[in-house]
């Protein structure tokens, strides 16, 4: 993975020379000093899922780096897609700077998707860091695949998927599925572990992960021959062009795979709606948020923070794996991705609503 | 393999890797003995202090902690009849009994030695397991995870009490409580009342506090002064040790079914326990003593849920697959610390794999024997008039309720949850019935469709299938054969017809609970509404013959009443109602002054006006019991309940 260091470093110092604004703020960050308080972190998951690992893993360094040192606490609000978490979050969070929430695909998703149950006005929150996480599509070789080259032999098989549901962190691969033209008969209600188990007993053919995920756990399936990574959900640029996965580079994209698949380039409102989705699931995976109106100051102390994080060598050797080689979006960088991540355009609003119905049974207001 | 083996010993062994061990295990046995918080809580917290540690120091700190939280959770199981964690249900059946009867120590010493021997069963298979169980765990698939579910459910037929008939019906509406939340199939909300909090179902924790803690610390409360019915207590933590080690087989036998169920992800201890308690029973020849203080009823679960540990490593290790939910944690942490668990794992990690299992098998040690030594000091709350320990345990009981999901709703769902317990308890409805549905609703519902929707109904033809099969046939076969040791049937006794209106009440509302049920769903897709309307129209049929035999006016089982079982002298001065009134007071005071403030006026005032105590010695007591809950609450970085008075003014820490 030796190659993946210098990709990350490339990506930090460009962030850094792009966020020019910093070196200037600087010194306003100084005033505010958090010595002796306790910053109270919402994580609106259960101990041990991605997103808390990803907020612990930031912890000590967020102590080191926030002026005053202060200490910061942890708090599991679990349940519901992450809705009452977030909701106590708007209701509760004062912006002073020592409230702080995490945010996942999840908790994206369920502001767009939920909007009747929440309460909570994410687009408005303050975003500190945005942390974005691929994901890889891989199949079982007793399908008769060895690569994304083999993709067309997929169609007319039977596919078994497992997941959680329709409108949660997994569409982002389900769409590809019908938009690749693919038979899949999806099986809900399942975590990722007993995906994954399932798909080692041969009971599902084809599974996804995120990139972490699939570095640290199926990629030993892969080498073992038990899986074939097909293609990766890719990654979004600066211009919103889908690009190659930086972690998995030989890997191609979903863009790519379509036109393996289809012979042309993928266009229509059903990429768009899957672009849109991207942005939810793969853009906004994880994040780090402060309330609407927190002053100036406290956004540049902690946005400063975080960048000093990201620098730091003792971070990129002990903890640096949760945030694994993708480009970090610090404080406005983060912005127009929020935006484009909790807005569609009508057109494709109306393909996803469509999809959900006749493909999912789902209904999304 | 020896060599390693021995080496990973020897490493333990050194100052600083004990210190580290023994530093976890104490820190697990406290988060055990504390309701409401478990090896998660305490794990969480440790997760900052592991990045870039030496493995093999903080993977002793990590699983002596995991490794005890079952063995200190039954202290309060036995003593007070309150889950430590939703792993030690089982064990009040039999331990709180024994503990009424002043046998507590004898209790604590069979459930703490039955929890050492387990725990080591546990480490030896995770041994074995690493070399070969890989094939046996990829054979298990989602037809034999079904077949499983329904083998577990039939232990219920051990645990419906004198009505066989009502112990269904409770099984029936523990199902369909449990379906409450999002339907695995389709995410369809059931039961939700449209509001977010039971969108995920009530939690566990709150369900086993509710149907045990509440009820139990009541009846206390009305019965007698002390929960010991007798003043002195016995020499027993000896005894309780002789008495295991004399119930090998059963120990061996439920150790094993810990394991198995500990590795498969999914079920976790909460169903463990209740496998091994069916199974205790089912396997005995004499099971007139059960539910009324039998050891073997404590050896049981407490065997399981400590070699539940090494089972739930076992896909954590080798498939980095989480057996449990502390597991998840667990292996968050491994990823952490630079270990990918996996296909491989013996070849790339040996000597830490070593390393943990041994300090699984030395944790247990370590855990089990604090435990035991402080079993007989701790054993003396049940000879201390309860009336001073219950506005205490009340505390803890919302305190611990409060951490479940950490919302108002937690509080009220386990006061509601509660009332409904006294009342399954005084009319003689199983709440181990409830509960075991309870934990495998889900499971259920979910296995089944998962089955049906990836192999059709050709699951059936699974070799795998059919031997689970087999077993769920023997284990109904004995169920049914079973004749439970009950009470002559008399005109005068608790299942006379007699004052039936209470009784004819509660009846009605579950049938109405059915009804609302299938309401609900109604709307819903075929798949998320066949598994809750199929149940719901079983239990309703069940239902309709406990009230055709109710109407026959003649004594039978289908009747019962605790409140006809005390005398004219006997009789307690108090109601249901005025204690209901005593709970619902806290959560009014904490309703109004949040929660440190609250339980300060709460006890002050339980002890002077309940106990009888000096208004500043009920004081000083109260102020005891803030003390250590914000200490705790710091220390802990836990969260307290808010009432009105913080959001209308500023208070100080720890008030606000």
């Amino acid at each position: 993975m030796h190659k993946l260091v210098s990709f990350r470093t490339v990506a930090f110092f460009g962030l850094a020379a792009g966020l020019a604004v910093l070196p200037a703020t600087q010194a306003a960050a100084q005033k505010v000093d958090f010595a002796g308080k306790r910053i109270d972190v919402i994580v609106p998951f259960a101990p041990g899922g991605g997103s808390d690992v990803y907020m612990r893993a930031l912890q000590p360094f967020l102590e080191k780096h926030l002026p005053g040192k202060p200490t910061i606490i942890v708090r599991n609000v679990p349940g519901s897609r992450s809705i009452p978490g977030a909701n106590q979050f708007q209701e509760r969070a004062k912006p002073d700077g020592a409230h702080v929430m995490v945010v996942s695909a999840t908790t994206v998703a369920s502001f767009v998707f939920s909007r009747a149950k929440v309460r909570f006005e994410l687009d408005k929150w303050e975003p500190v860091l945005l942390s974005p996480q691929g994901g890889i599509v891989y199949a079982s070789p007793s399908l008769g695949i060895s690569g994304a080259k083999d993709l067309p032999k997929l169609k007319g098989q039977q596919l078994v998927f497992g997941g959680q549901s329709a409108n949660s962190g997994e569409l982002r691969y389900i769409m590809t599925f019908y938009l690749l033209g693919l038979k899949v008969n999806h099986v809900w209600g399942l975590n990722r572990g007993p995906v994954r188990l399932a798909f080692e007993r041969g009971e599902f053919n084809v599974n996804s992960d995120s990139t972490p995920g699939y570095l640290g756990g199926a990629m030993q399936l892969v080498k073992a021959g038990k899986a074939v990574p097909i293609y990766s959900a890719g990654v979004l640029n600066e211009k919103g062009e889908l690009v190659r996965d930086p972690n998995v580079s030989d890997l191609p994209h979903f863009g790519e795979a379509y036109e393996l698949m289809h012979g042309k380039k993928p266009t229509g409102a059903g990429f768009d709606a899957w672009l849109s989705v991207s942005k939810m699931n793969t853009m906004m995976n994880k994040g780090i948020f402060l309330p609407a109106g927190t002053p100036k100051p406290v956004l540049d102390a902690w946005r400063t923070a975080i960048s000093n994080i990201l620098k730091d060598p003792e971070f990129d050797k002990t903890a640096g794996k949760v945030i694994e080689g993708y480009p970090q979006f610090i404080g406005e960088s983060a912005k127009p991705i929020i935006k484009d991540a909790t807005t569609f355009s009508p057109e494709a609003w109306a393909w996803l609503k469509n999809y959900f119905k006749t493909e999912h049974n789902v209904t999304i207001e | 393999m020896q060599a390693d083996l021995l080496q990973a010993l020897f490493t333990l062994f050194g100052v600083q890797h004990l210190l580290f061990l023994v530093g976890g295990t104490l820190l697990g046995l406290v988060v055990g003995f504390l309701p409401g918080l478990g090896g998660i809580a305490a794990l969480s917290l440790l997760l900052p202090f592991v990045y870039g540690g030496d493995p093999t120091l903080v993977l002793p700190m990590m699983i002596g902690l995991l490794a005890v939280t079952n063995t200190s959770d039954t202290f309060p199981a036995v003593l007070v009849g309150i889950p430590g964690t939703s792993s030690a249900q089982a064990t009040i059946l039999d331990g709180h009994a024994l503990a009424r009867q002043g046998e507590a120590a004898r209790a604590l010493g069979a459930a703490f030695s039955a929890s050492l021997l387990g725990g080591l069963f546990g480490a030896f298979m995770l041994t074995l397991a690493i070399q070969f169980a890989r094939p046996l765990i990829l054979g298990v698939g989602f037809g034999e995870q079904l077949m499983l579910v329904v083998l577990a459910l039939t232990m219920v037929g051990m645990l419906t009490g004198a009505s066989a008939l009502k112990g269904l019906v409770m099984c029936g509406m523990g199902l369909l409580f449990g379906s409450m939340g999002a339907a695995p199939a389709t995410a369809e909300e059931r039961l939700t009342f449209n509001t977010i909090y039971l969108s995920d179902g009530v939690p566990l924790v709150i369900v086993g506090l509710a149907m045990f803690a509440i009820p139990e610390m009541v009846d206390v409360l009305r019965k007698r002064t002390t929960i010991s019915s007798v003043p002195e207590l016995g020499s027993g933590t000896l005894r309780g040790f002789r008495e295991t080690l004399s119930h090998k087989w059963l120990l061996v036998r439920c150790s094993s079914l810990g394991v198995i169920i500990g590795a498969l992800p999914g079920l976790g201890g909460s169903v463990t326990n209740w496998v091994a308690y069916g199974h205790a029973v089912q396997s005995a020849k004499d099971r007139s003593s059960f539910g009324k203080g039998d050891i073997r009823g404590v050896i049981g679960p407490e065997s399981s849920n400590n070699a539940d540990n090494g089972g739930a490593l076992i896909p954590t290790l080798m498939f980095g697959i989480p057996g449990s939910a502390s597991m998840a944690l667990f292996l968050g942490a491994l990823v952490l610390i630079g270990i990918e668990p996996g296909i491989g794992m013996m070849e790339r990690h040996l000597d830490l794999t070593y390393i943990i299992i041994w300090s699984l098998a030395i944790a247990n040690v370590i855990g089990a024997g604090i435990c035991l030594f402080l079993a007989k000091p701790i054993a003396r709350l049940t000879v201390v008039p309860f009336a001073l320990v219950a506005p205490f345990m009340f505390v803890i009981v919302f305190f611990a309720a409060y951490q479940a999901t950490r919302a108002w709703e937690d509080l009220i769902a386990l006061f509601a949850l509660g009332i409904v317990g006294m009342y399954m308890k005084r009319f003689g409805w199983s709440r181990p019935a409830f509960l075991i549905g309870f934990v495998l609703s889900m499971q259920l519902d979910s296995s089944v469709y998962q089955s049906i929707q990836v192999y059709g109904m050709s699951f059936l033809q699974r070799g795998g299938v059919q031997v689970i099969l087999a077993l769920i046939v023997v284990s109904v076969i004995v169920a049914a054969r079973m004749k439970p040791h009950r009470d002559p049937l008399t005109a005068e006794g608790p299942h006379a017809p007699v004052n039936k209106t209470p009784q004819a009440i509660f009846l009605g509302l579950l049938a109405a609970a059915c009804l609302y049920t299938i309401y609900d769903a109604w709307h819903l897709e075929f798949l998320g509404k066949v598994f809750p309307i199929s149940v719901a129209l079983v239990t309703l049929a069940l239902l309709v013959a406990a009230a055709v035999l109710f109407s026959r006016n003649r004594p039978d089982y289908v009747y019962f009443d605790s409140e006809r079982e005390w005398g004219d002298k006997d009789k307690p001065v108090h109601g249901d109602f005025h204690f209901q009134g005593w709970i619902l007071a806290l959560l009014a005071a904490i309703g109004v002054f949040g929660y440190m403030l609250g339980i300060f006026v709460y006890i002050t005032a339980f002890l002077r006006v309940k106990a009888g105590s000096r208004w500043h010695w009920a004081m000083v007591c109260a102020l005891g019991a803030v003390t250590v809950l914000s200490i705790f609450g710091y220390f802990l970085a836990l969260d307290y309940p808010r009432g009105l008075l913080q959001t209308v003014a500023e208070l100080p820490w720890p008030l606000n």
